[in-house]
């Protein structure tokens, strides 16, 4: 009995193998040379990015989405994903291209890793099964263990990779018992097929399908960086290398919070109350948490740490308004992530341009006076910032008005009330900086030159890229909108 | 008869190896008690018919993981006073209490949910009895989850070159 | 219960109560007179330099991770060898990215210089 060659779509599946392919030639290419240049490596893995990225724009979603049996789903929710992964992968290689103290490791060791990381994130949000969520999560995990550790010589470096690999493992096997559950309540690991087993057979309310759940949510929490699982968050965010902490705060969110959201979309419908109940508390908790606690930080990789929190508190928000089935939140949270990528990797690409060989400047002290030492630079930071923060006529507002009025048209009240006055403290810090970039005096003057490496044009690249963004989606979001609310057709 | 024996045998060695990793003050005897342990799943899982799992503890457990325990004993290799210096009883207690009361939900748990017996699915305990587990897994590794299975690889090749980065020397 | 399982556990039972016997027997009826050579650790008859519990180097970590990858490897290969009569061609070809990918993991591990000693 012979197995026939199973119908593969490559063209849906073309976008990750650039990317496993890119990494493996990248990393072999600096085994074989490794005296070569490394600016011919950074270039690669750039057009490696963005040939996939063009790939799965041009892969358009059609009828047989699903292959190999759900494992592999490419599907307009897919398409967007990759696109905001890529994009998110492309802009952490522009900034450790710019990053001085990034000069002397390995090129192709660390631009392999970023790919793998990548490919794996791609694979966890383009799945029905639970069981490519943990394998995509894994291969980026491992990855990003260790670029946290990635520049041996610095003890913050060590202990953050430790930190996060240790309490990362933990939570990966909350995640695996989880599924463990779902399966033996269920019978399956394909979320349609748990789907179909919830509606016709009462195990919904069974405590092994709840606890799996629980678990779960545990597990993805933790990747987000939600409340309560977010501690790890500003020691690890702090310790890695800057480039290193953009990718983090961006990549593998999106990744986590795709799985998320096909999860409940999946199981949310008929998983009962209790997850609107645990939502609803996490997604306040988890902003009010990383809004408060970022008000008293004095190193800046520390208050974009917990402004990363704040910001995957508002994203509970849709998570949500998901639970309760609406299609109006899976576009906003698209749209969110887009302008948050952008507006999060343009705030990290300021501090690494920032810096000098030898020193980064992660204090908020010495940002003082940047905006008369280093205009362009300061300007820059202050439309993230004002981004950030939701202020109009920036991407930032926009993004928070489409998620907070699709939470209300759910009919949550408090949930967006919440969430706004979380914008107004969050005001308080994201301005203190701006404030202090423009009407305090510089400290010490500078070490001015040499402060732009090699790599300044990398830097500035990925400034006027995330600046055009943030103000494009800020004054003419309805475009863009539009492309992510037809990309929420999941196929279920 | 037999069969009941040889459970009550393997759950024995399970249990008695488990307490003893936790309960052993010298890390080298805790990394060898786990090896009871991990022979004695293994055991389980072939009363179980899951040959194939049970091949993989033992290679995969038993042998690799445990050496590599090992190997981090020995690199650590904690002379008797720091050992002693490291004597948490705060964390004992709770991580006993803790313990309990999840050992307690977990009972009750598999006392009050009917988990699936096997019946459902491509494989029923009878057609794996014909077929052979490890056959069974082979093939279904080849077509369902030949997609988990290839990106096994790639998670692979991340371990090495997370292992080959970390442990690289300093000066390149 | 699977009884083909039986004669390997009775192969299992018999050596290892011949050698709980023998240490039980030359417990209970050997005479013990030790002498410091005697109770030296036992080294193939080389004499031993230093205590044993000296720290290890983390050089063998690494070689016990890249030994675990592979270890794992072979995990997938078992299954796949078993069921390989029946999967013909597709059974192989399926195979060769997998090998593909772990192949050029080992020759990067080998160009890195990890499978070097010094």
């Amino acid at each position: 009995m012979t197995i026939p060659f199973p119908q593969i779509h490559w063209a849906y599946l073309l976008p990750v193998l650039l990317v496993v392919g890119g990494a493996v030639f990248v990393l072999m290419w600096d085994a074989f040379f490794p005296q070569r240049e490394r600016s011919f490596l950074v270039t690669l893995t750039l057009a490696v990015l963005a040939s996939a990225l063009g790939a799965s724009l041009a892969a358009q979603p059609g009828s047989e989405a699903a292959s190999m049996g759900g494992m592999y789903l490419y599907d307009g929710f897919t398409r967007f994903v990759f696109a905001l992964i890529l994009l998110s992968s492309f802009f952490s290689v522009l900034l450790s291209a710019a990053q001085r103290s990034l000069e002397e490791v390995p090129a192709g060791d660390y631009l392999g890793l970023i790919l793998f990381a990548t490919s794996g994130m791609m694979l966890m949000a383009a799945t029905r099964s639970l069981l490519m969520v943990f394998v995509g999560l894994e291969i980026f995990s491992l990855a990003l263990y260790v670029l946290a550790g990635f520049l041996r010589g610095q003890p913050e470096g060590n202990e953050a990779a430790l930190k996060y690999f240790l309490l990362g493992s933990f939570a990966s096997g909350f995640l695996l018992y989880g599924m463990a559950l779902i399966f033996g309540a269920t019978g399956s690991v394909d979320l349609m097929e748990i789907a179909q087993r919830l509606t016709t057979s009462p195990p919904s309310r069974s405590p092994a399908f709840l606890l799996g759940l629980g678990f779960v949510v545990v597990g993805l929490g933790f990747k987000v960086a939600a409340a309560p699982f977010y501690m790890w968050t500003p020691d690890v965010y702090e310790g890695s290398p800057t480039a290193v902490t953009a990718f983090m705060s961006v990549g593998p969110k999106v990744a986590a919070f795709a799985a998320f959201f096909r999860l409940l979309l999946a199981v949310g419908p008929r998983a009962g109350a209790e997850l609107d109940a645990i939502l609803w508390v996490m997604a306040v908790l988890t902003m009010t948490a990383g809004n408060v606690s970022a008000i008293w930080q004095s190193n800046i990789k520390r208050m974009l740490a917990y402004s990363s929190i704040a910001h995957a508190g508002y994203i509970l928000v849709a998570l949500a308004a998901v639970r309760r089935g609406s299609d109006l939140a899976t576009g906003s949270f698209l749209f969110y992530m887009l302008v948050y990528a952008l507006m999060n990797m343009g705030a990290f690409c300021v501090v690494v341009a920032a810096g000098a060989r030898g020193e980064e400047r992660t204090r908020i002290e010495d940002y003082a006076g940047l905006g008369y030492t280093r205009p362009a630079l300061a300007a820059a930071m202050a439309l993230f910032m004002v981004s950030l923060a939701g202020i109009p006529p920036t991407g930032g507002f926009v993004a928070k008005f489409y998620l907070f009025s699709a939470a209300v048209k759910v009919g949550f009240v408090w949930l967006p009330v919440i969430a706004v006055l979380n914008s107004v403290v969050s005001v308080s810090y994201y301005l203190r900086l701006v404030v202090l970039m423009y009407m305090r005096e510089p400290g010490e003057a500078p070490a001015r030159p040499g402060l732009l490496g090699p790599g300044w044009s990398y830097a500035l690249a990925a400034l006027v890229l995330a600046a055009a963004g943030v103000l494009n989606f800020g004054i003419f979001p309805s475009s863009f909108f539009e492309l992510a609310l037809r990309s929420t057709l999941l196929l279920n | 008869m037999a069969g009941q024996l040889f459970f009550y045998f393997l759950a024995l060695l399970t249990v008695a190896g488990a307490v003893a990793v936790v309960a052993l003050p010298n890390p080298l005897y805790s990394v060898l008690s786990l090896v009871a342990t991990f022979l004695g799943l293994a055991g389980l899982y072939l009363s179980l018919n899951a040959q194939f799992v049970a091949v993989v503890q033992v290679i995969v457990y038993a042998g690799a993981i445990m050496m590599l325990f090992l190997f981090v004993v020995m690199l650590i290799n904690l002379g008797r006073e720091e050992r002693q210096a490291l004597r948490l009883p705060v964390q004992k207690l709770a991580g006993t209490i803790i313990g309990l009361g999840v050992f307690a939900g977990l009972v009750n748990l598999y006392a009050t949910t009917p988990l699936l017996t096997g019946a459902k699915g491509l494989f029923p305990a009878a057609r794996l009895a014909e077929v052979g587990s490890v056959q069974a897994v082979g093939r279904l590794l080849v077509t369902q989850y030949v997609l988990p299975f290839q990106a096994m690889a790639v998670l692979l090749f991340v371990g090495i070159v997370g292992a080959v980065v970390l442990a690289r020397r300093r000066a390149r | 219960m699977p009884r083909e399982y039986v004669p390997i556990l009775t192969l299992l039972a018999l050596a290892g109560g011949f050698g709980l016997l023998t240490l039980a027997a030359t417990f209970l009826f050997g005479k013990r007179r030790p002498t410091a050579r005697k109770a030296a650790a036992y080294e193939c008859g080389i004499i031993p330099q230093t205590s044993a519990r000296g720290r290890f180097s983390v050089k063998f970590f690494l070689v016990a991770i890249l030994f675990i990858v592979f270890d794992v490897e072979t995990i997938f290969l078992y299954p796949w060898a078993v069921a390989f009569r029946d999967l013909g061609l597709y059974g192989f070809v399926v195979m060769l990215p997998f090998m593909g990918l772990l192949a050029a993991s080992l020759v990067y591990e080998w160009k890195r210089g990890a499978l070097e000693w010094d």
